[in-house]
């Protein structure tokens, strides 16, 4: 589904003394199947925004048209937002039922579908999110690792198969290994389907990892929108609005600044490792050539 | 100086004792920047909460300056050393202003109204919220109420400083400005801080790295020694520095640095003896 921000702004309290503008003139256009992050520091309008494009907020200025449709048009705004599946920040908050599979099916059976279609429906989510039915199923959701409990909440949202899945801050409070578990997941989700996928964050380097473009907002408006390595360049802006930057990328820029020559279109860890083993590995052989 | 020794721990869920603390034995001198680490589940928090009361041991001893924190009348006593900062801080912010909110401590040890004003004024300027005195805390971002929440900490006078996750809620702005605070708290005020966290790279300047897993110490040592062994955090699911794991695998490709890097002053350090 494409998904098209036509000068879309939101004002909170409009129109009353306490008004406080949120986002501003945001265009923007995601196609189908994209991996889109959004990285902006506290207060930038990331989740303000998800919230416009989940349809749980109605926009103040501009449109959202979802394949051409005005989500915020009367009937269609439902219908849109069946098609939109939010995950929120710590969603494992939400768990309500006594057993994992009750939980899963919470949205199907709203939906009305019959129980054979709810089991079959759980079924197969929680194989995408990578978690054993039969060693899940009757778990309590309450008493799971923190990312297990992740991956339950987002096969919570997943079992009603969105066309597009929004996520807040998916990784965040998790440990190092839930954490992995989570971005591991999204890629192999992401490869696996044409679901559209918008990911929230404030971790530049994490969400670079598995998006393939970013937009960057500030003050509740558009900065950058671009590939991973390419927002990169922009590192004293990035810094000043208060994001980090990957340490690997930092060291391309560092050793720049010494006088070395190296390319600065990568930034994981892996590709500037093999950058710098090449360009150590030719450099001894030409110092062999001339001893 | 903290001294615990042999300290255990065991909490019931549906009838089954779980140990969450099996046998920790470890000294904090005054005046140290000590970080805890460990994976989800290794007891860091439940250890810290018995530093300043929070959890009474199920064996072992808990010594704060000379004090037993068994001991139910002296509880009080290391409290007022003992400050304490959880992970959030929405749930540590008692008071509708902000100013009246750091006073809630410093008010209720009694003291007089002029000695308060003086204390809240303080911690105000320590923590780098004096414009925010006025503000409703729910109207502050994350950092800011977080940073509400050490002044607050902070106005107790506290001679010892836990911090259990402070940062793992805020964004990389507000967790350079944290970091910042305590280490000038430590360095200037000589408060001593016991930093909880998952972020490796919190734990650079420290002056000691504790490992924690399964409720044991798992190793310790100051952060060069911890954090520049890849092999000893890859056992505790610690993820290594980015700069120290990059220099184990250029030296597996044969290129000699050193492979106890930390930062990226270091990598470029070591590059450049290299060029």
């Amino acid at each position: 589904m494409l998904i098209e921000l036509n000068n879309l702004g939101f004002t909170y309290m409009k129109g009353t003394p306490l008004a406080r503008i949120a986002l501003r003139n945001i265009c923007l256009t995601v196609k189908e199947g994209e991996f889109v992050g959004i990285i902006g520091p506290t207060g930038s309008g990331k989740s303000t925004l998800a919230q416009l494009i989940s349809g749980l907020l109605k926009a103040t200025d501009g449109q959202i048209l979802i394949d051409g449709n005005d989500i915020a048009g009367s009937g269609k705004n439902i219908n849109g937002k069946k098609k939109i599946g939010m995950v929120f920040q710590f969603p494992e908050q939400q768990f309500f039922e006594t057993t994992v599979f009750d939980d899963v099916a919470f949205g199907l059976r709203n939906m009305g579908c019959s129980e054979d279609r709810v089991a079959s429906g759980v079924r197969k989510t929680l194989k995408i999110v990578g978690l054993d039915f039969e060693l899940f199923k009757d778990r309590s959701p309450f008493f799971l690792s923190g990312g297990e409990m992740r991956k339950v909440a987002i096969a919570c949202v997943l079992a009603m198969e969105p066309d597009i899945l929004v996520l807040d801050e998916p990784t965040v409070g998790l440990d190092e290994v839930s954490k992995k578990a989570i971005t591991d997941f999204l890629t192999f989700f992401h490869n696996q389907g044409k679901t559209t996928i918008i990911c929230i964050s404030h971790d530049i380097e994490e969400v670079s990892k598995v998006a393939e473009r970013i937009v960057v907002l500030d003050k509740g408006e558009l900065l950058f929108d671009d590939k991973p390595e390419k927002i990169f360049l922009e590192t004293d802006k990035l810094l000043e609005i208060g994001l980090d930057i990957p340490d690997a990328f930092s060291l391309l820029i560092e050793l720049n600044k010494k006088g070395f020559n190296l390319p600065t279109n990568v930034f994981r860890i892996d590709d500037v490792k093999d950058l710098l083993i090449e360009y150590f590995i030719k450099e001894q052989k030409a110092r062999g050539y001339r001893d | 100086m903290i001294k615990i020794s042999d300290l255990y721990y065991a909490y019931k869920v549906k009838n089954k004792h779980i140990e969450a603390l099996k046998g920790i034995d470890l000294e904090i001198p005054k005046g140290e920047f000590v970080v805890f680490l460990g994976p989800n589940g290794s007891g860091k928090s439940t250890l810290v909460k018995h530093i300043n009361g929070l959890l009474t041991p199920s064996a072992g001893e808990v010594v704060v300056d000379g004090i037993n924190a068994k001991e139910d009348d002296s509880i009080w006593k290391i409290r007022q050393k003992v400050g304490m900062v959880f992970q959030n801080p929405d749930n540590q912010i008692v008071a509708n202003v902000v100013e009246n909110d750091i006073a809630f401590g410093p008010e209720n040890l009694g003291l007089s109204s002029s000695e308060i004003k003086e204390r809240v004024k303080k911690s105000l300027s320590l923590t780098k919220i004096l414009e925010y005195s006025k503000y409703e805390p729910h109207l502050l971002s994350g950092g800011q109420k977080q940073l509400v929440a050490i002044a607050g900490a902070l106005a107790m006078e506290p001679e010892y400083l836990i911090l259990d996750e402070p940062t793992s809620m805020l964004d990389p702005l507000s967790r350079r400005k944290i970091l910042k605070i305590i280490h000038d708290l430590n360095k200037n005020h000589k408060t001593t801080i016991l930093l909880v966290t998952h972020f490796t790279d919190e734990a650079v300047n420290a002056d000691r790295v504790y490992i924690l897993d399964a409720g044991r110490i798992a190793c310790y040592g100051e952060p060069r020694e911890t954090l520049g062994n890849i092999s000893l955090l890859s056992k505790f699911q610690i993820k290594p520095l980015a700069m120290t794991s990059l220099a184990a695998s250029l030296v597996k490709s044969g290129i000699d640095i050193s492979t106890s890097v930390l930062t990226v002053d270091e990598m470029v350090e070591e590059l450049c003896l290299l060029n």
